[in-house]
């Protein structure tokens, strides 16, 4: 079998909380934050891999924890089949070049007082891509290929729109020509009409360089239309993966159909889908994290260890009664269109 | 209850705001007009910067003090102007009759008061309920918005509450007075697509059980499809089309409808372009003269430089503020 281009197996991301002076004297252990609690993914190469959930899920966690931009507490991440944990200076910035991020937050991931043209130079510098005399012209290329002016790369963030900054941010990742690209919720901050902008584009670099795309949101219908495949994240833990299409018309697990039957304006009234909200990621529930919002839960749901993944190699869930979804309303399709 | 027969609850006409900035007076919301039913739930749609915002606190008197200035209009809600009413008059409308719901609920509720204050201090300013009645009403309002055990709740304060209970709390506070109208501004834009669809089901039950007529600002044409009879959709500062919500999403008239819905991803076969809006909104200052659509629009002419168009009537309701209408 092909080895993925990049591989998490088990991987747990931990995030220990300060100890007050209270819990101290109260002799109350440290509390942790478990935002990512075993997940076992893979990236194949040229694909868009979806990555859903509510705040609060890991996702976030879990695409910074695949580019190493937080420690692993435990399991692995592999690129090419090589383990990145524990790679020096040199190995990392090799696997910054292939591996890049785009945030959420156009404005605020770009330098204020750097013009776009500098950021975009600095990248290409650092990695020494690009030799000086040459430097301009692939600028220029770079902000071509997002769709800006070269004319815009003398000026600032701060007098850029959240949608020129975003392409801005996509500039400076595609610099590098990466192999794969997380994209963190990189259109929710964006107004309708931009955000569709920026997926066209994403759409049209990914037919152009054939690099994977990582699309970490919470919107299905966004992850619908972009991705291949998708993974649904619930308290750190995946619930179900499988390619975006078969997910989303047949789904398995609970949650999966709770998520669907709340994306707003498939024409069914908003539903009241699933109670209450997430539980806390420090304070986890045993058994099925998702077992104290469903509807369907059981005695094996609530205690115990987690269900483990069912289904074929295709499509996984993580339930201990996984049913066919049969009708969601994406299967009939109704509504906007 | 036909919406179309009834005495408008709300009829705003020509409304205009202006903003006083550092670089000159911007003006904001421009010509805004609109009536609206009791029960009826409208949604004002549009783009960040479009003056949805705006056009709602507008009404209510909310503008940022000094800055926001009212240039001209009406807006008669139960047969009074709010645009002229003195502030006394506007506070007693604004909890009484009028109730309001905002984005971030953290941000309008006060931290150091638990909830169950918060919302005596509405029922016994305006019902002038002594103060354990008050709490019985305070317990009953959040049970009538779904709070999960409201005897315990109603002691807690904004930050031991999760964002959609925080919501509820609010929509509670909202409705302490009995209002006719809820003002929600994008209440659940800051919420997980779960608990939003929570948070709609509750607007819905409340327009049916209470007769609330709501004014809906949002950004998702999903949600409005959903949730309103009407919808109005804004484009820097104005209305360029309203009407009934299903038939304007089924069949847009104006050309930035049209573009809005063809940036919804569900409208296309997976990993095709979307049909996205080139170009983006004029700055607050940087209105072109006539239609402020028409550097972006596909259509565009020669005469939709002259003068923006207005408001005109198309039938079954709808209006549509484009050059096109009335010559196809």
């Amino acid at each position: 079998m092909n080895v993925p281009l990049l591989e998490v197996e088990n991987l747990v991301v931990h995030f220990p909380l300060p100890r007050g002076v209270g819990d101290m004297a109260a002799g109350r252990p440290r509390r942790v934050v478990r935002a990512v609690n075993g997940v076992s993914l893979a990236v194949r190469r040229g694909e868009a891999l979806g990555i859903v959930g509510e705040s609060g899920c890991g996702k976030s966690t879990l695409g910074r924890a695949m580019l190493h931009l937080v420690p692993a507490t435990s399991g692995h991440v592999r690129l090419d089949g090589r383990v990145v944990a524990g790679l020096d200076r040199e190995g990392l910035t090799g696997l910054r070049r292939r591996a890049q991020i785009v945030f959420q937050d156009p404005h605020a991931s770009l330098d204020p007082r750097q013009t776009v043209r500098r950021a975009l130079a600095e990248v290409l510098t650092l990695h020494r891509l690009c030799p000086r005399d040459a430097m301009g012209r692939t600028v220029d290329r770079l902000l071509e290929r997002v769709g800006l002016s070269a004319a815009l790369g003398d000026r600032r963030p701060g007098s850029l729109s959240g949608g020129q900054c975003q392409r801005v941010g996509i500039a400076r990742a595609l610099a590098l020509n990466p192999d794969i690209l997380v994209a963190d919720e990189c259109v929710s901050a964006l107004d309708v009409s931009i955000q569709a902008q920026i997926l066209n584009l994403l759409l049209d670099l990914q037919a152009e360089t054939g690099m994977a795309i990582v699309f970490i949101s919470h919107d299905l219908g966004v992850v619908r239309h972009l991705c291949h495949r998708v993974a649904i994240m619930y308290l750190g833990r995946l619930v179900e993966e499988g390619p975006a299409e078969v997910v989303l018309r047949d789904p398995r697990h609970p949650y999966t159909r709770a998520l669907i039957a709340s994306i707003p304006g498939l024409g069914h009234g908003p539903k009241t889908a699933v109670q209450g909200e997430p539980s806390s990621p420090i304070d986890l529930p045993a058994g099925c994290a998702f077992h104290r919002r469903c509807a369907e839960a059981m005695e094996v749901c609530r205690g115990g260890a987690p269900p483990a993944r069912q289904g074929n190699a295709e499509h996984g869930t993580w339930c201990h009664l996984p049913r066919a979804g049969g009708t969601t309303p994406i299967a009939q399709e109704t509504g906007l269109r | 209850m036909s919406a179309a027969t009834s005495a408008p609850l709300l009829a705003v006409r020509d409304l205009a705001v202006s903003f006083h900035t550092p670089y000159g007076v911007v003006r904001a919301v421009d010509g805004v007009g609109f009536d609206l039913a009791p029960g009826e739930f409208m949604g004002l749609v549009g783009e960040s910067g479009s003056g949805k915002t705006v056009t709602c606190r507008a009404m209510l008197g909310l503008l940022p003090n000094g800055r926001g200035r009212v240039d001209g209009g009406t807006a008669l809600f139960e047969g009074v102007d709010l645009l002229r009413m003195d502030d006394e008059g506007l506070r007693r409308v604004r909890g009484r009759r009028i109730g309001m719901v905002f984005q971030n609920p953290t941000s309008h509720l006060d931290p150091v008061m638990s909830i169950g204050e918060q919302i005596g201090e509405v029922v016994r300013l305006h019902h002038g309920l002594a103060a354990g009645a008050a709490r019985v009403r305070a317990v009953e309002l959040l049970r009538g918005v779904r709070m999960p055990d409201p005897e315990t709740r109603i002691d807690s304060y904004a930050h031991q509450l999760s964002g959609g209970m925080r919501q509820r709390a609010m929509i509670a506070m909202a409705l302490a007075g009995g209002p006719a109208l809820l003002v929600a501004d994008e209440p659940t834009t800051a919420l997980d697509v779960t608990v939003q669809a929570q948070i709609l089901r509750l607007l819905l039950d409340l327009r049916d059980s209470q007769g609330l007529a709501i004014v809906l600002v949002t950004h998702d044409l999903g949600i409005v499809l959903e949730t309103c009879n009407t919808v109005a959709v804004m484009y820097a500062g104005r209305i360029v089309e309203r009407g009934p919500a299903a038939t304007v999403l089924a069949a847009p008239r104006h050309p930035y409808t049209i573009g809005l819905l063809g940036s919804r991803p569900g409208a296309f076969p997976r990993r095709e372009r979307l049909a996205a809006i080139p170009g983006q909104p004029p700055g607050p200052g940087a209105l072109p003269t006539g239609c402020a659509f028409a550097p972006r629009c596909g259509h565009a002419e020669a005469r939709c430089a002259a003068a923006a168009p207005t408001l005109r009537a198309v039938g079954d309701g709808r209006w549509v503020a484009c050059v096109r209408e009335g010559w196809s």
